[in-house]
């Protein structure tokens, strides 16, 4: 298990778990849940935001958030 | 007969056609409002079908019922208290998305709201691989489902006729996903959970004790409660999904491929630096021909007036005070409307989103996030639903300092001022490549508002306000071509807004004003007539110069000219003389009305239109110095206050409201106003 924080762009991961309960919820609510497959698409540039995407929904999360999220790379 | 109106509410995830639907349902039958209590806009529309009248009220887009931001608690409340409860819920989701889109209708279904379900972007699904079998999905959940196209309106005429066939789903999950978990029944209904655990309401003592024993025994706090109830939800829609939909995989994604360019470290910043420009540029080019018609059109209404009605106050009330006012407005509507439009096609194309990533790294260091860009760019049109639109921040501080710094941005009511004065300090022939110097000194205006905006972010960041750690977590939409009608409709709906909101004050000031400018104390105005024509006499003045004189004399003496002439010691130094005295009193209420005081103050005739009145004001001459009033100084430093002053009381009302007390807007006014007089100070001193 890493945190996404962590990974390259193109990196398959499986989303496992997350720290902050309020981010957990959002998440969720976005469809990304505990054992969901995702891709990690972009780093933006100046330390921005990553852009995740499961192929039906992107969105993008602040690089310190990531850091709440383990997830397994596949 | 009609009878009387279904109420409905249209409910759904952000970014899925949501107010496209609304507008091909409504068409211009729609009002814009606020929420009882809050401040976010509420968009409602009437519709008939078949001798039925609908009433329909557009909600903020919303993942789930259970509410994470100020935006989605208005949802909630919306569905939830009796008061405001709709007759039916109008459920519209991504037919490509299914499971996620359906989370909130599973959370209507439990709370027992009769729903429709409007499917749409079927034709993008399919494109996605993605097919919806929709008559086994209507089974499945008990209601009517309905597959559109909000975009070309395919589906509408069919939604509309079965909306009235709304029922409550059969499609209940709240037990089956807590029984999932607790292995038993759950011994309170989703309505009565909601209440307590969302509303905080005292439920009677019965289920108020069962609820608290419920989670005490399974060590569950109400945010984990919920937490594990959406991914329940989430497990028993993706099965539902599974089951309706056939999906044959395609490798290439849809709508995103330009984000390579959009979100590259250089090319992104540069593209998005170049959308801004040509915005700037769009601006002065495009409004050329339609504001010489309606200078053109007001010159003739000008002139039939001026022969239809008889001499007298109410004539030159007209002539002199209302209409150039007015003018000062009416003429700067195509500028604004080409604003809104652009502004509108970023945001309906989804390259806003993008520039919302893009931005977020920035505004973090100002304590900020990227959905501060759309207050901060939608401020470039108005400061008030810019702040408005702050409400979907879930960080109060984060809000707290958007609010604050949004009116820095410069909005369209400084256009018409700006407009004005950058026509008096750059040649309209000068150009730099292919920009006018004209259109590129509005865009540094902009730049400079901007950059107060983010100097004033930084400072309250890092010296006024406690941390406070929230997160961002953003959707990015696909790119799509704009929906036209919904930027018209949305254009159409904020430039006449503008034009009534700025119109109303600008008619009583204009009123107000002339009737200053034309009376004095006592016999004053006589006097000083009697005195300018014996000077006149004396000087051997043409009958034009002892016109003009009599009325520079007149105007000097009356109240408006004692009122400015009382401000003038303290904005001297700026540069200003007493004339800008009045127009920066009257225009206190509103920017733009610095135009139609102008108009007022050096319309001695019949003639008002922008162009003319540069000329007047160019020719001006301070009658003690003889030099002209406007140097290249004097305008730089009015420009420079106008960026940074708080001339708008429609925005300190809204400041007031949304946060809820006087100090910020009374720290927004003194700030601002300070900043403006120091900037103004330093420009005029350094270039005089």
């Amino acid at each position: 298990m890493v945190l996404l924080s962590t990974l390259r762009p193109k990196a398959q991961i499986t989303f496992i778990s997350c720290k902050d309960e309020f981010l957990a919820a959002k998440l969720a609510d976005m469809g990304m849940l505990p054992g969901s497959a995702w891709q990690l698409l972009e780093r933006t540039p100046f330390y921005g935001p990553l852009v995740m995407s499961n192929g039906q929904t992107h969105f993008c999360i602040r690089r310190e958030d990531a850091s709440n999220l383990l997830v397994d790379e596949k | 007969m009609i009878k009387q109106a279904l109420r409905i509410a249209l409910v759904g995830n952000p970014n899925i056609g949501k107010s496209s639907l609304f507008n091909k349902l409504t068409g211009l039958y729609q009002k814009v409002g606020n929420f009882s209590g809050v401040t976010i806009e509420k968009k409602q529309g009437t519709f008939q079908h078949k001798g039925l009248r609908f009433e329909i009220i557009d909600l903020p887009g919303s993942y789930s019922l259970v509410p994470k931001s100020p935006d989605e608690s208005v949802v909630f409340r919306q569905l939830t208290e009796i008061k405001q409860k709709p007759d039916v819920v109008l459920v519209v989701a991504d037919a490509s998305n299914l499971a996620r889109n359906l989370l909130i209708f599973s959370q209507l279904a439990d709370l027992g709201i009769p729903c429709c379900l409007a499917l749409n972007m079927v034709d993008v699904a399919e494109k996605k691989g993605v097919r919806v079998n929709v008559e086994d999905l209507e089974t499945r959940l008990g209601c009517p489902v309905v597959a559109i196209n909000a975009r070309n309106g395919n589906g509408i005429d069919e939604l509309k006729s079965r909306i009235s066939e709304a029922r409550v789903s059969n499609f209940h999950l709240f037990d089956l996903v807590h029984a999932l978990e607790v292995k038993g029944e759950v011994p309170f209904t989703y309505s009565e959970w909601l209440d307590w655990a969302v509303n905080g309401k005292r439920l009677n003592q019965e289920s108020h004790l069962l609820i608290q024993k419920w989670l005490k025994d399974r060590e569950l706090e109400p945010g984990l409660a919920f937490a594990k109830e959406t991914v329940y939800r989430h497990k028993a829609l993706r099965i539902l999904e599974e089951r309706v939909t056939l999906v044959e995989p395609k490798t290439k994604e849809i709508g995103y491929r330009f984000d390579r360019i959009a979100l590259h470290p250089i090319g992104g910043f540069a593209l998005m630096i170049m959308a801004l420009m040509l915005v700037f540029e769009a601006i002065f080019k495009l409004a050329e021909i339609p504001m010489e018609f309606i200078e053109m059109g007001m010159a003739s209404l000008r002139s039939g007036l001026d022969t239809i009605i008889p001499g007298g106050w109410l004539k030159l009330m007209l002539l002199d005070g209302i209409l150039p006012g007015i003018e000062g407005v009416i003429i700067f509507v195509p500028q604004i409307a080409i604003l809104f439009t652009l502004i509108g096609l970023m945001e309906e194309s989804g390259y806003m989103a993008r520039v919302m990533v893009l931005l977020d790294s920035g505004m973090k260091k100002l304590g900020l996030s990227g959905r501060a860009v759309v207050p901060l760019v939608s401020g470039v049109a108005c400061a008030v639903p810019a702040i408005l639109s702050t409400r979907s921040m879930s960080s109060s501080r984060e809000r707290l300092i958007a609010i604050f710094v949004t009116p820095m941005m410069s909005c369209s009511a400084r256009l018409p001022v700006f407009t004005l004065l950058i026509a008096m300090l750059v040649p309209a022939t000068a150009s730099w490549g292919p920009f006018s110097l004209q259109g590129l000194t509005l865009f540094a205006l902009y730049l400079i508002g901007l950059l107060g905006a983010v100097v004033t972010a930084f400072i309250l960041d890092r010296f006024l306000m406690k941390k406070e750690k929230t997160p961002f977590v953003l959707e990015i939409p696909p790119y799509q071509m704009p929906h036209w009608k919904n930027v018209w409709i949305s254009v159409f709906q904020k430039s006449s807004e503008f034009v009534l909101q700025a119109g109303k004050i600008i008619l009583a000031i204009s009123i107000i004003l002339w009737f200053m400018s034309s009376f004095g104390p006592g016999d004053s105005m006589d006097r000083a007539e009697k005195f300018s024509r014996e000077e006149a006499s004396v000087s051997g003045m043409s009958s034009e110069e002892t016109e003009n004189f009599i009325s520079a004399n007149r105007l000097e003496v009356s109240y408006a000219g004692r009122a400015g002439r009382f401000l003038e010691p303290a904005i001297k130094p700026l540069g200003f003389d007493w004339k800008i005295g009045v127009a920066l009193i009257t225009s206190f209420a509103a920017r733009e009305v610095f135009v139609g005081t102008m108009s007022v103050l050096y319309a001695s005739g019949n003639e008002g239109e922008p162009q003319y009145l540069r000329e007047r004001m160019l020719q001006a001459r301070n009658p003690d110095t003889g030099k002209p009033v406007f140097t290249s100084a004097t305008v730089a430093s009015l420009l420079v206050f106008y960026i940074f002053a708080m001339q708008c009381m429609s925005t300190l009302a809204v400041s007031y409201r949304e946060t809820g007390s006087f100090k910020w807007p009374f720290l927004q006014l003194i700030y601002m106003t300070g900043l403006a007089f120091v900037a103004s100070l330093l420009v005029y001193q350094v270039f005089a």
